[in-house]
């Protein structure tokens, strides 16, 4: 990057700006984990919590790569690298579906899974000792 | 020789040859922490519910240190904002800046490792959990002395025989009964032993001249049964015991050697922070009341009955939701950081009393119980070896951390080194600089994905 000093004096602006931005949705991140508030679907740890954790990371992450790696501006050469790198990364992380539609040790040979019932509303209600967990044969 | 193309752009790629080179570099960097995330994905999304141990929450893996882990955070990315600020700075022509933010850099680094060896410490040093055979967790600490030593997690043996091997393959050439060496005597006992041939031999350098020429004098022979004159009894470390498993008459020792006798006490001292019942088919008979009482459960059931009754969970079912009952099944004692020990529980699993628990449950500090070894299926501390959850964290952390410091000493290089450069030529340690930066950039990216992955979700 070639660029005068006024210009890298610009920059500097908006690095410091792009740093407290990163600052406040780590902080966001982690209000996901610990406020009800941000607490998306079942409460606890799901899908979307998951999702919206990862949507931040990778805001995130695209700041610090646009930004501070320049990558906003950068000569064709090094997008044509990541073109490939983005390709390979995406495949890697395609392979775990594989896993998923042909698992190395399918449930239906599994004769004793244990079943911990759902929580409905009704065991609120009752007040009663919630959810004895029976096996399922 | 000088070597072309470290300032000034190349006609073709229209960059300098290093940026061209660490971003290769970074695309390789890529593909490793790709493949270790494409890794994770698949060992969390592969359990399989009431069949494998069920994923572990971060929040009671990492408690406090959820925050150490935003802070680490916090700090990654001051440093890549003082990196870039740095090479800015070298853009200006401003020396004395640039070393205040890569000095900044470097403090940042180092405040990360530092709380990276904290927390490592916690999990390999003094967190340990116990899973006994009907699928209770029992999470909390080992009891240890004064000296780090664990007496929880030695095993006491009256032994009233000895077998020595008398194997002299690969390096083991000497025979040497030295399991007795480090073996803790109990009341300062005598070691005595009777010969086969009737004769006594005292002490241990005696035993290993007569073990020798025993095995000379027998060569077809690759054992040997000696009697102790009086049973002595014995300590050891777990991790002493061959396969770490004890039996009631014998104590298996490494090279073939054996104690014969009577097993006194093979129980593990657990301080119990966290009880976990998710792998438990009973939860009202699991293997956990009989250890930790009564106390401890209505704690339990009240955290459980709180849990529903909380606006959260209550509004969602109230909603018609309906909530995973293993999430509920996980319950952390409210004062589980007793620096000296917890309340011990007298009760034991077998033949347990009313007199188990005295409190346990009401906040007077976290219950201590010995747990007969027979009764745990595996345990250890919280190392990668504890479960899958922990393989795939130290890995990937611990390969951060090597970045981390790998990153650190490069630009402490740029440093430390580069006044000489900067008066020869400021735009090729600016050009260094950037290029260093840019390898720092990418481990706080790798970080930023880390850290929710690893210790939020």
């Amino acid at each position: 990057m070639e660029s005068s000093s006024e210009d890298i004096q610009k920059h500097v602006k908006t690095y410091l700006m792009v740093g407290a931005t990163l600052l406040v949705f780590t902080g966001v991140t982690v209000l996901v984990r610990t406020l009800p508030f941000f607490d998306f679907g079942v409460p606890g740890v799901d899908a979307p919590d998951i999702a919206f954790g990862l949507v931040i990371a990778t805001f995130k992450s695209s700041l610090v790569m646009l930004i501070f790696m320049h990558l906003n501006h950068e000569r064709g050469l090094i997008y044509k690298v990541l073109v490939f790198t983005v390709a390979f990364a995406v495949s890697l992380m395609g392979l775990t579906l594989f896993a998923q539609s042909n698992p190395i040790f399918p449930h239906a040979d599994v004769t004793d899974e244990l079943h911990v019932p759902d929580v409905t509303a009704a065991d609120v209600d009752s007040k009663a000792a919630p959810a004895k967990a029976e096996a399922k044969h | 020789m000088e070597i072309p193309y470290t300032v000034s752009a190349r006609r073709d790629t229209g960059l300098f040859n290093a940026k061209v080179g660490i971003w290769l570099f970074l695309a390789s960097e890529v593909m490793l922490f790709g493949g270790l995330f494409s890794g994770y994905i698949f060992l969390r999304a592969g359990v399989r519910p009431g069949v494998d141990l069920p994923w572990p929450d971060a929040v009671y893996v990492h408690g406090p240190f959820i925050w150490l882990g935003f802070l680490n955070t916090l700090v990654l990315i001051a440093s890549s904002v003082f990196v870039v600020l740095a090479w800015a700075q070298l853009k200006m022509r401003r020396y004395g800046m640039y070393q205040l933010y890569m000095s900044l850099v470097l403090i940042c680094a180092a405040a990360f490792m530092v709380v990276k060896t904290i927390e490592y410490n916690s999990k390999l040093n003094h967190h340990f959990g116990a899973r006994l055979n009907d699928g209770t967790l029992l999470d909390g600490a080992l009891v240890a002395d004064d000296k780090h030593h664990c007496p929880g997690d030695y095993v006491t043996f009256e032994a009233t025989k000895a077998v020595f091997s008398l194997d002299r393959t690969g390096v083991f050439r000497k025979l040497d009964p030295y399991f007795l060496d480090f073996a803790v005597l109990k009341d300062g006992a005598e070691l005595v032993v009777r010969a086969p041939g009737g004769q006594e031999v005292r002490g241990i350098p005696e035993l290993a001249n007569w073990l020798e020429g025993y095995a000379s004098k027998n060569p077809s022979e690759r054992r040997v049964t000696a009697e102790f004159v009086k049973p002595v009894t014995f300590q050891f470390r777990r991790k002493e015991v061959f396969g770490k498993h004890v039996f009631a008459d014998r104590v298996p020792l490494f090279r073939g050697n054996e104690l014969q006798g009577r097993l006194i006490d093979d129980t593990v001292e657990i301080e119990v922070h966290t009880v976990d019942l998710q792998m438990v088919r009973d939860e009202e008979k699991a293997l956990a009341w009989a250890y930790l009482g009564e106390g401890f459960k209505a704690g339990y059931d009240q955290h459980k009955k709180e849990k529903l009754n909380d606006p959260l969970h209550r509004s969602f079912l109230e909603k018609g939701g309906t909530l995973p009952g293993a999430q509920l099944r996980i319950w952390q004692h409210p004062h589980p950081a007793s620096e000296h020990g917890g309340e011990h529980v007298a009760g034991s699993a077998h033949g347990g009393s009313g007199a188990s628990g005295h409190g346990s449950g009401e906040g007077h500090g976290a219950p201590v119980v010995s747990i007969k070894s027979s009764d745990i299926h595996f345990m250890g501390a919280h190392g990668p070896k504890f479960g899958t959850y922990y393989a795939i964290y130290f890995t990937m952390t611990a390969l951060h951390g090597l970045h981390v410091v790998g990153g650190a000493l490069v630009l402490a290089y740029f440093l430390f080194f580069g006044r000489k450069l900067y008066r020869k030529n400021p735009e090729h340690l600016a050009n260094r600089v950037e290029v260093g930066g840019l390898f720092w950039h990418f481990v706080d990216l790798v970080w930023i994905f880390l850290f929710p992955i690893m210790y939020l979700m």
